[in-house]
Order: structure tokens, then sequence, then C-alpha cells
């Protein structure tokens, strides 16, 4: 159980974390576009938008988002009720989906929904209330646990503060593309990533064999 | 016993002291509104300069509170005389109430398509001056461009916020809850009905007049007067928490699908896993609302919830995946535009691994929106009522909306994406010259060839077929729940999975099997539905024989 709590503590941070940093690079509405963080001319919409001095309602829906993903993320950290920690993770979780519709990447979004929210999340809460015997079971927290899990989110703060700080965005800013839809995603994943994709394939065919091989009744007590 | 006739239930009876005492809050507001329409007239035009959205705002919305109040006071003080006449016209007022609401949407949709007409006709550079929100249109040009019925300045007032997305957006918001609350009272009225015929009585026949038309809105106002329970132990905001998270799912599902190839609110190129999304999201309500209740059926109905539902979703998505593959695209729109020409172009009669995939699909989506023979998170003869055993009154109320909401969606996917979305069984290349014409031959090619009524026809009998199967089957064990999933529908999912791959692969298409396939798969579904309708007139005709000794005459509307 620990084991998931902590798995879900860690990518929650992760989200919040990713969040806030994304959001302190996202060109300030209101205080002007810094010129370098743009490309010349792309991404014309909220820039053009800053110059009047009015934040673009993107910018309001951006922060909205981010708050709720990091808001939640703090939720499951700080709640002691396992499937009260589940529900925050499902403010995080669709809160990124929110972010990656906001962003365009509408595949990104739905997949995030229907796979982290629709199906490990209720996954999640299945186990929850399968294994803990008393319903909203406390989690007693040992300390090596909790100076475990915060070294872990620091590595992981600073790696992706690292990440975040030193990547040149300037040159990698792009405007959105509209075309780039579910159809373009699967010929990539079927051509240039095919490797990786089938590789990903065949370690989930690998976890449901090992899976249904550990569930399988066992012969001999019949 | 007195003897009481439906003439006196019928009459509405008030308190003389209410009466007056509600008469006059609803006068004192009405001036008040009155008071506020006609300042709010001279503000927006001495001292705003007739901004349309001043003008909206202070003095449009005021009027039209206070002509409500009006009315109010008017039904308020002839209350006897409206009650006799509705309950004497009550199958027009229903029918006309119904015709009402497509007219009403459809001079909606007028609107929006002659606002944008008039964006693409009028230069950019337009006047910006006179609006703040900067739109491209003002109210004098929507104005001059209206033809001459409606020549009138409301008319361009009301027209005018048209034009902005986010009001749209807000329109089609208000669009999807109105239909989602319309359609889960009238499916809820109607499912009384369904059970009651099946079962040979006749279900509600009072509340409104024709055959119990109004029992939901009777049922509705109830529920909200019923006293709100939170369980002692429950886990309270969890608990008030988890009906708007097996609501808000479903409706957001809406957002995505298309009533017709312009009727949706957003065209996304990923609807389908989307709307999929959306209704595995519905789940975690159900699973939260029953264990919140601190209450061992309520655990029993949200475990076997989140079994069934996460076992259902394969062989589900895979169903669903069939379709995908032949017409090469998630977006829904396009893909109802793939059978835009009749009967023979519908997805579920191109091939056999197609129509297999249609009935696959209807039976798994009976298990994720947890209809019989799969209700088992419900299960009112074992479990009370399941996950819902604690709730009363509104929130009571939430988890059946959301559940008769996700029965649409199911079976509006299903008319997506098997049976020809909003395309009629005639081919669209035969109403072309009614597409082109004036108001009157396009509503006529939307009766007759394409349009949100069809979707919502065929939507609707699937959810009917969805009722019927529930008052006819059994319910089955939850281990049989699971041996149905992965022994025998998952198998049969993941055969039409590969038949339809090597069909695209090794069929090409137009050639003669390929013809003969899709020729003869449309007479088995033409079969299929006249063999229906023939049963239902027989049964219409022999109504009298059919329910034996039950006398029906006596009762209103019978």
């Amino acid at each position: 159980m620990l084991t998931i709590r902590r798995f879900v503590l860690v990518a929650c941070l992760a989200c919040g974390i990713t969040s806030v940093a994304a959001a302190a690079h996202l060109p300030d509405a209101s205080a002007g576009t810094p010129s370098d963080l743009l490309p010349g001319g792309a991404a014309a919409a909220p820039s053009a938008a800053a110059s009047e001095g009015a934040p673009t309602l993107e910018a309001v829906v951006f922060y909205l988002f981010a708050a709720v993903a990091v808001l939640s993320a703090v939720g499951i950290v700080l709640t002691r009720n396992i499937v009260r920690a589940a529900i925050w993770l499902l403010g995080t979780l669709g809160a990124v989906a929110g972010l990656y519709f906001l962003l365009a990447a509408n595949f990104l979004g739905a997949i995030q929904l229907i796979v982290y929210v629709g199906g490990t999340l209720v996954l999640i809460i299945f186990g929850v209330m399968l294994t803990s015997r008393v319903p909203g079971a406390r989690l007693p927290l040992r300390r090596w646990e909790v100076v475990a899990g915060i070294a872990v989110c620091g590595l992981l703060f600073a790696a992706l503060s690292f990440a975040l700080l030193s990547a040149d965005w300037a040159s990698r800013a792009r405007p959105r593309e509209e075309g780039y839809t579910v159809a373009m995603i699967g010929r990539e994943l079927l051509t240039t990533y095919l490797v990786p994709f089938e590789v990903a394939s065949v370690l989930l065919l690998v976890v449901m064999i090992g899976a249904a091989y550990l569930a399988r009744p066992e012969k001999e007590r019949r | 016993m007195a003897d009481v006739r439906a003439e006196d239930i019928l009459k509405p009876r008030w308190d003389p002291a209410l009466k007056g005492r509600a008469q006059r809050v609803l006068a004192v507001l009405g001036a008040a509104s009155a008071i506020v329409a006609v300042a709010g007239w001279f503000i927006a035009v001495n001292v705003l300069n007739g901004h349309p959205a001043a003008v909206l705002f202070l003095c449009i919305a005021p009027a039209l509170t206070a002509l409500l109040l009006a009315a109010g006071i008017a039904a308020i003080a002839f209350a006897g005389p409206i009650g006799r006449l509705l309950s004497a016209l009550a199958a027009p007022i229903f029918f006309g109430g119904v015709a009402g609401l497509i007219v009403l949407v459809w001079v909606y949709g007028m609107a929006t398509s002659f606002v944008d007409g008039l964006i693409a006709t009028t230069a950019p550079a337009a006047p910006h001056g006179a609006t703040v929100f900067g739109g491209p249109l003002t109210t004098q040009v929507i104005l001059d461009a209206l033809p001459h019925p409606v020549h009138c300045p409301v008319v361009s007032w009301l027209l005018w916020p048209l034009q902005f997305g986010p009001v749209r957006d807000v329109m089609g918001l208000i669009g999807v809850i109105g239909f989602v609350s319309l359609f889960a009272m009238f499916a809820i009225w109607w499912e009384r009905k369904v059970a009651g015929r099946i079962q040979s009585r006749l279900g509600p026949m009072r509340v409104g007049g024709w055959h119990g038309w109004a029992q939901s809105l009777a049922d509705g106002i109830k529920l909200i007067g019923k006293e709100d329970l939170i369980p002692a132990g429950a886990d309270r905001p969890l608990f008030r928490l988890a009906p708007y998270l097996a609501f808000v799912p479903a409706l957001c599902a809406f957002v995505a699908l298309p009533f017709g190839a312009y009727w949706v609110v957003r065209n996304l190129d990923v609807a389908l896993i989307f709307v999929l999304a959306m209704v595995g999201v519905e789940v975690i309500g159900v699973i939260l609302g029953g264990w919140a209740s601190n209450n061992k059926w309520s655990l029993y109905g949200a475990m076997r919830e989140a079994c069934q539902m996460v076992s259902y979703e394969i062989p589900m998505g895979m169903t669903l995946l069939i379709p995908i593959m032949t017409v090469g695209t998630l977006n829904l729109v396009q893909i109802g535009e793939a059978q835009r020409d009749g009967w023979i172009s519908w997805l579920a009669f191109r091939n056999p691994f197609l129509f297999v995939a249609m009935f696959a699909y209807f039976i798994a989506s009976l298990a994720s929106c947890k209809r019989a023979p799969f209700d088992l998170p419900e299960a009112e003869s074992e479990l009370v009522a399941g996950f819902m055993t604690e709730y009363s009154g509104f929130r009571w109320c939430l988890f059946f909306f959301a559940e008769y909401a996700a029965m649409f969606v199911v079976s509006a996917l299903a008319t997506t994406l098997f049976l020809g979305a909003w395309h009629s069984p005639l081919p669209a290349a035969w109403g072309k010259a009614l597409a082109g014409g004036n108001w009157l031959a396009k509503g006529l090619h939307g009766l007759l060839f394409s349009g949100p009524l069809w979707f919502i026809f065929k939507s609707i009998f699937l959810v009917y077929v969805q009722m019927w199967v529930r008052w006819t089957l059994p319910r089955i064990r939850i281990d049989q729940v699971l041996y149905a999933c992965v022994q025998v529908l998952l198998p049969l999912a993941m055969v039409a999975l590969l038949g339809n791959t090597f069909w695209e692969l090794l069929v090409a298409r137009g050639s003669v099997l390929a013809g003969l396939a899709n020729v003869i798969l449309s007479l088995i579904g033409a079969v299929l539905v006249l063999g229906f309708v023939v049963i239902m007139v027989y049964g219409r005709m022999n109504r009298r024989r059919l329910v034996g000794t039950l006398a029906v005459d006596h009762l209103p509307g019978a």
C-alpha cells in the first residue's frame, strides 16, 4: 500500500513541479512579453493580446489548471486518508489533461484522461478498497520513509528545474500546429518510432502474462 | 372513503393567503425590473452611447424578467382555468412543447448561420469603435442586413452577442445541460412506461393528463424538496462530491458528441477517445459514492461497479476500434459524414465483422452504464440500491441524471459509429436540391435526409432497446458478468478486430465480395427493422387483447 502511496506522491509532485516551472516560463501577459521567449511573429495570439495589457483568456485558464494541479498535489501529500489521496490525484491528473488541451495537444489530453483518470485511478481506488481492511485506514509513516520521500522529491525537483532552466526555449518554441493530428501521431509511431513502440507493447504483454500467471488458481490445492 | 375523481386530483388548490402573498412578491419584483429596464434604457442610450451589451443587460434582460413575472402573477390569478385547460389539452401541450423546442433550436441555428454569413461578407475593417469587445459586427450592420419580417432593433441587439466565440460556447453548454436534463426526465418517464407495458400494466397515468407525461417533473419537485441526508459515519466531503463526479463527466461527453454535421459544441479530432474517457471517468463518482457512504451495501455496489467497468472497457474500446479502422479517423463528424450515402453505406453493414462488432459494442455498453442484465452495482433485490443506498433528494437525482445521460452517450456513440449518425436511410445525393433551397426546403431536408432529429431519434431508439433488454432479461451473477466479458465478448471483439483488419487489407473497396456482403448485411438489417415495425403495429392494433383483463378505459388519457 505504501508503495502505491509513494508512487502517487512522487508522480503528483512531479506533475505539480513541472506545471509550476512551466508557469514560471509562460510569457507574463500583464508585464509584457520577454522577446527571447517567443520567436518573432510566431505564437502571435498571446503576445498580441498581451500588448493591450489585459491577461488573455488562455493565460487565465492556464493559471487555473496549474493551480488546481499544484494544490491537488499538495493535497495528496498532506492527507493521510488513502481514498482522499486518490481523489486529490484525480484533480492533478485532470488539470494536467486540461493543460494538454490548452496546448492544443488534444490527443495527449484525451489519452491522459482515458488512461490515467479512467483507468489507472479507478484501478488504484479499486485496489485501495480491496486491500485496506478498515475503510479509510490511516497510513502510518515511518521516519526513514519521510526522509527517503523528501530525498527522492528533492532530486526530482533539482533534475526538472535544471532541465527547464537550461532548455533553449527560444529556438524550440513553435507556433501551434493545427494539423498535428492523431493520424500523424499514428504514422510516426509505426514508422519512425516503430522499435520503441513494439518494445513497449512487448513489455506490456509480458506484464499481462506475468499477472495472469500470478493470479491463476494453484492446481495442487484443488 | 370519499369518491375521488381524476379531475379533483388534477385541480390545483391554493391557500388564498399564500396566493396573495406570492402575487404581491411577484408584483414588487416585476415593478422593480420594469423600473430597472426603463432606467437602463436611458443609461444605455444617453451615457453609454447605445452600446449593445449595455442595452442587452440593462434594458432587454430586465424587461424580459418583468414580462415573465407579470405572466407569473397572471398564472397564479387564473390558476383554476389554466389547470383545467392544461389537463384538457395535455397531449397537444406535450407534443407542442417538443415541437416548440425543436423550432427554438432551429431558430438559434438559423441565427448563428446568419451571423456567420454576415461576418464572412462584412469587411474586417468594419468600425471597431462602437464596441468595447471589438467584435466585427455592430448592431447597425446587423439591423441593415436583417430580412423584412424580423427587421427590428430588438432582434439586432439579441443577435449581436452571437458573433463572439465565448458567447456561443456558453449557449452550447446551456443547450447541452438543457438537453441532458430534458432527456433524463423524458427517459425516466419513458422507462416507467416501457416497464409498465412489458409487465402488462400502464405505468404513470395521472400527472399532466396525457399518459402521465409530467410524472418526472412532479418527481423532480418532490426530490428537490426531500431531506438531504448524510449518514453519520460517512466521509462527508467525498459523499457530497461523488454525485458531481458522476454527473459532470457525463455532461462533458455531450460537448464532443455531434448531433449533426454542424451541430457540435466542440469538433474535436479525438472526439471518440474523449467521449470514452468521459464514460470511464464517470465510474469514479459511483465508486466514490459507494465508498463514502460507509455502508456495506454501498461498498459492495461500488466494488462491483469498479470490477465491471474495468473489464468491460476493454471489449468496448476494441469494438469501437473496428469502425475507426474502416473510416480512418477519430473525429466523430468525419465518421458521420462517411455514412452519408444512405442505408447501405452505414458502417454496420459494410462487412460482417462490423456487423458483429455493433452487437458486441451494444452488450459492452450495457455493462458500462450499469443497465440490466449488468445492473449489479444497484441490484435492488440484493443490495437495496447498491452505491445509491444512502443518497436522497437532489444528490440521488444527480446519480440518475448521470445514468440516463450515460445511456444516451453510449447509444449516440453506437449511432455515430455504426448506424449512420445523423443521416436518414435515404442517400444524401437525393436531397441536394432541398439542401440548397429556402428555409422550408431546408427544414424538409432536415426531416427527410439528415439532421439532429435523426441522430436523436436513432439514439433514443437504442436507449429504448436498452430499456427493453432491462425489463426482459434477469440480472446475472458477478462471476457470470466477468465470464461473459473475458471469455465471450473479449474473444469476439478480438476476432472481429482481426477479421476487419484482414478484410480491409484483402477485400478491395468496390469488389464483388465487398458489394455482396454489403447488400446482404443491409438486407438483414432492413429485415430486422421491418420485423420490429410489424410487431409494433401488431401490438398496437391488438393492445386491448394483449393487456388481458386490465381495464384501461376509466383512466385519464387512456
